[in-house]
C-alpha cells in the first residue's frame, strides 16, 4: 500500500474510533468517564493530524461514514469498555502499516506514539496486551 | 522459577517473516552494493562495519535479554508474584525471538577492539551469557515499582530505535515491542 492508501485507513480507523467512543461515552460508568472523554479528544486530535498529512500530500481525507456497525450490543458500562477496547485493538494495526511505510521521521514518529498510545488504553480497557499490538491477530 | 526464554514459536510468523516490502528493500541494498563493489579498491583488513539495523537488532535483543533476567529475578526474589509476572515475562520473550529472527544481527565486539568499553550502562548488547543477575528489592512494591520503570525506560528506548532503524519492517516490530512495554507498564500497575 502507498503512504497515502495507509494513511486513509489510519484516518478511517480514526473516524471509526470517534463515532465508537460517542457510543462508549453515553454508556459508561462514571469512574470511566474521564477516560472516555481523554480518549475521545486523542482520537479528534489524531484524526485532524492524519488529514493534514494527507491534505500536505494533496489528496482528499476520506470523510466520516454515517454509521457504524457495532458487533455487540453496548447497553451498560461493561459493554462499554468492552467496545472500547475492542475499537484500540483495531485501531493498532492500521498505525503499525503507517509505521512500516511511512518514509520520513515525522510521520513514522506519529505512527508510532499512535500506536503506543492505542495499546496502553487498549490494555486499560482490557486488562491484557498482545506481545506484538498491531502485528498480532485481533481477536473479535 | 527459571523463566528462561518461553517462545511459542508458532506465533512468531507474521512479524518473523521478511514482509515483501522488506524483501524489496534488501534485494536494492544488495543491487546497490553489487553496483558499488566493483569499482571499490581492495578492502583493507577490517572487516566491514555492521549494518546499522543489525547493531540494532543485537542492542534490543541485549535489552530484552537484560528484562527477562529481571523478571526471572524478581520472581525468585518473590515467588508470589511469579505466576503474575510469567505473562509478561513470555511476551519479552516473544520481542527477543522477533527481534532476532528479522534480520542480521552484528556479532558482538571483540573485547580488543573495544578497550574504552566502561563497566557503567553500555551501549553495547548483552549477550545470554554477560546479562548479570540484577538485585531486587525485598520489598515487594519496590520490586515492581523497578519492573514498571524499565518498563518504561525499555518503551522509549524501543522508539528511539524504531526511528533510527533503515527497514520498515523493523520499525514496525519495534514500534509494536514498545506499545507494548508501555502497556507493561500500566498492566503492572494495576494489580498491587
Amino acid at each position: 500500500m502507498s503512504i497515502t492508501d495507509t494513511l486513509q485507513a489510519a484516518l478511517a480507523g480514526e473516524h471509526a474510533c470517534v463515532y465508537g467512543y460517542g457510543l462508549v461515552g453515553a454508556h459508561a460508568g462514571t469512574r470511566d468517564e474521564p477516560a472516555v472523554r481523554a480518549a475521545y479528544e486523542s482520537h479528534r486530535a489524531r484524526r485532524d493530524l492524519l488529514a493534514a498529512q494527507l491534505r500536505a500530500r494533496r489528496a482528499e481525507p476520506v470523510a466520516a461514514l454515517p454509521a457504524y456497525g457495532v458487533p455487540f450490543a453496548v447497553t451498560d458500562a461493561v459493554t462499554a469498555s468492552r467496545l472500547a477496547g475492542l475499537l484500540e485493538k483495531r485501531l493498532a494495526p492500521l498505525y503499525a502499516d503507517l509505521v512500516a511505510v511511512a518514509a520520513n521521521p515525522v510521520l513514522r514518529e506519529l505512527a508510532a506514539d499512535a500506536l503506543v498510545e492505542t495499546s496502553v488504553r487498549s490494555a486499560g480497557w482490557t486488562g491484557g496486551i498482545t506481545a506484538l499490538p498491531g502485528l498480532d491477530p485481533v481477536p473479535d | 522459577m527459571s523463566y528462561g526464554v518461553p517462545v511459542p514459536r508458532a506465533r512468531v510468523n507474521r512479524a518473523a517473516r521478511p514482509s515483501r516490502r522488506a524483501v524489496i528493500v534488501g534485494a536494492a541494498a544488495v543491487s546497490l552494493t553489487a553496483c558499488t563493489g566493483d569499482d571499490s579498491p581492495p578492502a583493507t583488513d577490517d572487516p566491514p562495519p555492521p549494518k546499522p539495523d543489525a547493531v540494532l537488532r543485537s542492542r534490543v535483543a541485549g535489552a530484552e535479554r537484560t528484562l527477562l533476567a529481571l523478571y526471572a529475578a524478581t520472581a525468585a526474589r518473590h515467588p508470589s508474584l511469579s505466576e503474575r509476572l510469567l505473562p509478561f515475562a513470555v511476551r519479552h520473550g516473544r520481542h527477543l525471538a522477533v527481534v532476532e529472527t528479522s534480520g542480521p544481527t552484528a556479532p558482538p565486539v571483540p573485547s580488543t577492539s573495544a578497550p574504552t568499553a566502561s563497566p557503567g550502562r553500555t551501549d553495547g548488547s548483552p549477550t545470554p551469557e554477560s546479562v548479570q543477575t540484577p538485585d531486587v528489592s525485598a520489598d515487594l512494591a519496590t520490586a515492581v515499582a523497578v519492573l514498571r520503570a524499565a518498563e518504561r525506560a525499555a518503551a522509549d528506548d524501543r522508539i528511539a530505535d524504531c526511528l533510527n532503524s533503515v527497514d520498515g519492517a523493523l520499525a514496525e516490530i519495534l514500534a509494536a515491542v514498545a506499545a507494548c512495554e508501555a502497556a507493561h507498564e500500566v498492566l503492572l500497575g494495576r494489580q498491587a
